[in-house]
Parts: C-alpha cells; sequence; structure tokens
C-alpha cells in the first residue's frame, strides 16, 4: 500500500518536472521561431522543407504536453508525447555527435548550439528525461490534478 | 498497460498533437514575425569561426601602473628568459602561440590574482609583432580575468631601465 | 504642335518606365521587388568611378561600370528575399573592403602554397582554420572558381594557416596541412581535408596524406618536427598581425574583405576588382 502510495508521489514529482522542463523550453522557441528554425536547420538531418514547419509546430505540441502534465490532465497522452519527442531529440544528438559537430566552437549561427553544447553528456541527461516520461506513462494515478478530480467527482 | 488503454492513449496523443499543431500553424499566421510553411532560401547554419579572446588595454612601459603594487604582474616569456631576467613580483605564464592555456594553469593564476587583491592584471611578452604579451593578455581576458594590461615594447622595455 | 505633344508624350513614357531594368537580374524581378530595388538603387552609393547614386550612375554616360555590376547585386539580392537592411549592411561592407582602409596586408609569399597563375590581375590570400567548417566550404569553392570559371586566369590564391586557438584539434589539422605544403601536394590534401571534414581525427590524417599520394611515415614524421610547427606558428603570427580575427578571412590584393562571405559575393568582388586593375594597367599605357 505505502510503495503504491509513494510511487504515485513520485510520478507526481516526475510529471511537474517534465511539465515545468517542457513548457520553460518551449516558450523561447515559440517567441523566435527564426532563431529555432536556424537551430533545427544547424543539425542538418531534416530536408529544408521541412524545417520551418518543425520549427513552427514543435514548441506548441512541447507546450501542450508540459501543461497537461503540470495540471495533470490526461497525463498518459501527454507523458506519452513527451517520450516521443525526447526520443526524437535523442535520435538528433546521436546522430550530430556521430557526425563530430563541435557546436561549442562558436561556428554556428545557432544560439542554441553556443550556449548550450551538446555532448555524451546531454545524451545522458536526455536518456533520464526518457526514463522519467516511462515512468509516468507507467505509474502516474492522477493523485494531484485535473484528472484525479474529475475520477473523485465520479465516485462520489 | 493494456492494449485498450495504450490504444486510447496512442489516439489522444495523436489528437493533442493535431490540436497543437493547428494552434501553432494558425498563431504563426497571425503574427507579423511568423515564419513561411516552406523556408525560401537554405538556413545559414555556419559563421565563421572566431578567435577566441578579451579585451586588453596597452600601456606604455613608463606608464606607472606597470610598477604599482596594485599590479598584479605577469610575464608571458618562455621559463628561460623569465629565469634569466624578469622584473621582481612578476609571475611566470609561459604563452603558446597556438595550444591554449591548460585550464588547471588558468585557475591557478585566477587564484593568485584573487589572493594578491591586486586591482589589475598587467602582461609583458617579448614585445614583438605581434607581441606576445598583448595576446597572452587577450586570451585570459577572454577566459574570464578582468582588466588585463598588456605593456607596449614587452620585456625589452619594462627591463632597459636595469632594474 | 505636333512637336511638342511627340515629345511631351516620349517624356511621359520615359518617366513612368520604371529606372530599373539595366540588368537582367533587375528585369526578372516582380513589380514589389522593384519597388525595393528602386529605393535602394537611389539611395545607395556606387564608391568609385561614379559620385552618385546607384541609379543616378546608370543614367550617366559613359556608363560606370561598377554602378552596373552593384545595380545587378542589389537586384539579385532583392530577388533572393533579402531584406533591405541585410542588402544595405552588404553593400556598406563592400563598399568598405573595395575602398580599403589604407593598411596593406603582408603576407610572406615565399612559404606560402598558391594557386592560380602568378601573373592574375588579383590576389587573394585566405587565412584558415583546418577544422572550420565555414572554410571547409568557401575555400574550395574558391579553388573551383579560380580553377575553371569564373576566375581562372583572373585570381590567384595564396592559402595561409590560422588555426583558431581552442579549437578541437586545430593545431594537429593545421601542422597536417604544413606538412602537406612541405612536401608538396598542398592543395590536394586541402581539398581531400575539407572534403573528408566530418570524418576528421588525428589518428587518420596520415592515410589522408596517402591518399593524395605522400607517404604516410614520411609525413606522419613532419607531424612532430619543430620546424612545421614553426612555419605554423609564423603563419598564425602573420596573421594576427594583419588583424585576423575569425576564420575565414580574405584579402583581395592586400585590402580585408569585411562583406559577405558567400562564394556568390567573393567571386563578384574579385571579378571587380580584376576589372579595376586591368583598367588601370589599361589607361596606364
Amino acid at each position: 500500500m505505502v510503495a503504491a502510495r509513494v510511487t504515485a508521489w513520485l510520478a507526481v514529482a516526475a510529471r511537474w518536472y517534465l511539465g515545468v522542463l517542457f513548457v520553460g523550453a518551449c516558450l523561447h522557441k515559440i517567441a523566435d521561431p527564426r532563431s529555432f528554425a536556424v537551430d533545427v536547420a544547424t543539425y542538418d538531418i531534416l530536408p529544408l522543407a521541412l524545417v520551418n514547419v518543425t520549427a513552427i509546430v514543435l514548441p506548441w505540441v512541447e507546450l501542450a504536453a508540459g501543461g497537461m502534465l503540470l495540471i495533470g490532465w490526461r497525463t498518459r497522452p501527454a507523458a506519452l508525447l513527451v517520450f516521443g519527442m525526447v526520443l526524437v531529440f535523442i535520435t538528433a544528438l546521436v546522430i550530430a555527435l556521430a557526425r563530430g559537430l563541435d557546436m561549442s566552437c562558436g561556428c554556428f549561427a545557432s544560439q542554441g548550439a553556443e550556449e548550450d553544447p551538446i555532448s555524451r553528456l546531454t545524451v545522458l541527461r536526455d536518456l533520464g528525461w526518457l526514463a522519467l516520461a516511462g515512468f509516468v506513462l507507467a505509474c502516474d494515478r492522477g493523485l494531484v490534478g485535473i484528472d484525479g478530480l474529475i475520477e473523485r467527482r465520479k465516485t462520489r | 498497460m493494456d492494449r485498450k488503454t495504450l490504444a486510447r492513449t496512442v489516439r489522444e496523443a495523436a489528437m493533442v498533437a493535431g490540436a497543437s499543431a493547428l494552434l501553432a500553424l494558425a498563431a504563426n499566421a497571425v503574427r507579423p514575425s511568423g515564419l513561411p510553411l516552406l523556408a525560401r532560401a537554405p538556413y545559414e547554419t555556419l559563421v565563421p569561426c572566431p578567435e577566441p579572446g578579451g579585451p586588453v588595454l596597452g600601456l606604455e612601459p613608463d606608464d606607472p601602473v606597470v610598477a604599482s603594487p596594485r599590479s598584479f604582474l605577469v610575464d608571458a616569456r618562455s621559463a628561460g628568459e623569465y629565469g634569466a631576467r624578469h622584473l621582481p613580483a612578476a609571475v611566470n605564464v609561459p604563452f603558446d602561440w597556438l595550444d591554449p592555456l591548460p585550464e588547471e594553469q588558468l585557475r591557478e593564476l585566477a587564484r593568485a590574482i584573487a589572493a594578491s587583491r591586486a586591482t589589475r592584471v598587467v602582461v609583458y611578452g617579448d614585445g614583438g609583432h605581434p607581441d606576445s604579451g598583448e595576446f597572452l593578455g587577450r586570451e585570459i581576458s577572454g577566459r574570464g580575468i578582468k582588466y588585463v594590461h598588456f605593456v607596449r615594447g614587452g620585456a625589452p622595455a619594462v627591463l632597459a631601465g636595469g632594474r | 504642335m505636333t512637336k511638342r505633344l511627340l515629345a511631351a508624350l516620349i517624356a511621359t513614357v520615359a518617366l513612368a518606365t520604371p529606372s530599373v531594368g539595366w540588368t537582367p537580374a533587375c528585369d526578372a524581378l516582380t513589380s514589389a521587388q522593384k519597388r525595393l530595388a528602386e529605393r535602394l538603387l537611389a539611395s545607395e552609393y556606387v564608391y568609385d568611378c561614379c559620385d552618385e547614386t546607384i541609379a543616378r550612375c546608370l543614367t550617366a554616360r559613359p556608363t560606370c561600370a561598377l554602378a552596373v555590376r552593384l545595380a545587378d547585386n542589389v537586384c539579385r539580392r532583392v530577388a533572393q528575399g533579402q531584406d533591405e537592411a541585410r542588402i544595405r549592411r552588404a553593400l556598406s561592407r563592400r563598399a568598405r573592403s573595395m575602398v580599403g582602409s589604407g593598411t596593406h596586408a603582408e603576407v610572406d609569399l615565399s612559404s606560402a602554397p598558391t594557386f592560380g597563375s602568378p601573373d592574375a590581375a588579383v590576389t587573394v590570400v585566405i587565412y584558415a582554420c583546418a577544422r572550420c567548417p565555414y572554410c571547409s566550404r568557401l575555400v574550395p569553392a574558391l579553388h573551383r572558381a579560380v580553377t575553371a570559371e569564373p576566375l581562372q586566369g583572373e585570381a590567384r590564391l595564396v592559402f595561409r594557416a590560422f588555426p583558431i586557438r581552442g579549437h578541437q584539434d586545430s593545431t594537429e589539422a593545421g601542422l597536417a596541412f604544413v606538412a602537406a605544403a612541405e612536401m608538396g601536394r598542398f592543395w590536394e590534401f586541402l581539398l581531400y581535408a575539407y572534403g573528408h571534414f566530418e570524418t576528421f581525427s588525428v589518428g587518420v590524417q596520415p592515410d589522408w596524406a596517402a591518399a593524395v599520394g605522400l607517404d604516410p611515415v614520411a609525413f606522419s614524421a613532419r607531424l612532430t618536427d619543430p620546424a612545421t610547427r614553426e612555419a605554423l606558428v609564423a603563419s598564425k603570427k602573420e596573421g594576427l598581425v594583419n588583424g585576423v580575427e575569425e576564420t575565414p578571412t580574405l584579402f583581395i590584393n592586400g585590402r580585408q574583405w569585411v562583406g559577405d562571405l558567400e562564394i556568390e559575393e567573393v567571386i563578384n568582388a574579385i571579378e571587380e576588382e580584376a576589372a579595376q586593375v586591368r583598367g588601370r594597367t589599361w589607361a596606364d599605357r
């Protein structure tokens, strides 16, 4: 019983962490889509035709997923979205690292590349997020948040 | 999680993603700083690589700041040249034209400067063209040391007084 | 009466026709783009051979060739969708580069690898880092431009290694460039190295040397030779004296180029310089 309770609360913590992370990260991308488009283009993975659409749409999906995790509404789909997005980020990172893209040298127009240069640690960090998202996906019981409220209303 | 829940989760996730995408495209269409859906020209992701370095102030060799007790003196020449003759209280930080100062040496230097309570750093080098003192100054200035100066003419100029 | 009417008619038609249309690039613009181009041409000045705005110089007789070249440049940029601020910046930096600030770059040509006809009108000195991604695109592009059209015979390239401080393996890669130069296969090695930019590692360089026909053992020996390092240091120092602060940095006939580093713009500037030099020489005769 206790274990279940603890897990539930851990899931809430993980939800809030991921929520704050994603909402925080997406704001500057929404504010300055041009700059984010340059960041996306720097990885040189997507064809040029897809760069702008990605730069426009991705931050809003991050906002939605992050927001949903924070308020505890439909956390499972939100966690699934986060899981998917982080998987995509890790893939891009691994490809960039394999190509030996040293972004910290100042030779790139991307602001993000200079301020937060990618490295093996970045991949590890993202794997951690992946695990957290998986954890929320599997173990969230709607303890705190809108889903929980709705559940409790129903059973009253 | 059973199959049905998983399927529902995936469906709902797709709906959220779709709705967000629509919102994103709508927002993009109305705002002035919106992006065209299809980029017209390739993005210039590369820029020329900058040579790192920070600001330094040049001093004349007879400037009183050079001999001031509030100045932390650095000799940028090789250990041999330093050993032969150097300004009293000057610390030797040999400058390499190609390789940057090792992180550990920089930290040591920063510690020494902080401990000495000096208000500025004065570097002198070989006085050559280019001057190793000036460029060591630029390097450490770029790597976080503040108020860095260099002596024009370098060691030949400051040591000329036969001190 | 009819003559006056006719004259008035001609005048009206002449005034109504937009002044833009002196080069094919300007002709191809949409009407919205033409408005921007006209605005720019009417407000930007030509920095040589004519003291007026580009638009005025285009109507002067004889037509200043530079005005035509700049008009073409403006129209091409407008067609590419560049905004006004950017075009003005590019023009101003181009002017600064071509007019020059007075200080000439001092280059030691005895040891620098060159490529192109020795009596070319334009000498282009390139300071580049072997591990600089931008250089890996621009330098081979310049080399191509000098090998065939449009700069063959017009320009010769001079390469000076300028390893960026703190850039991963820039020293080792720079040493390799110097070694390849000393062994006589510089440009082949440079093109190979820049061509395989993303697969670089310090250990793979002797293989690259072998691929361009150099003995990998002798090559590796040179990499650790202090004389090679001295040569690299000399090259870097020379760049620092000449005010190089980033790579690639180009000097066109001794004047630092501070304009756009896109290959089309650079080639255009070199062509302009070549025309200028030849024009001057012709006038001297």
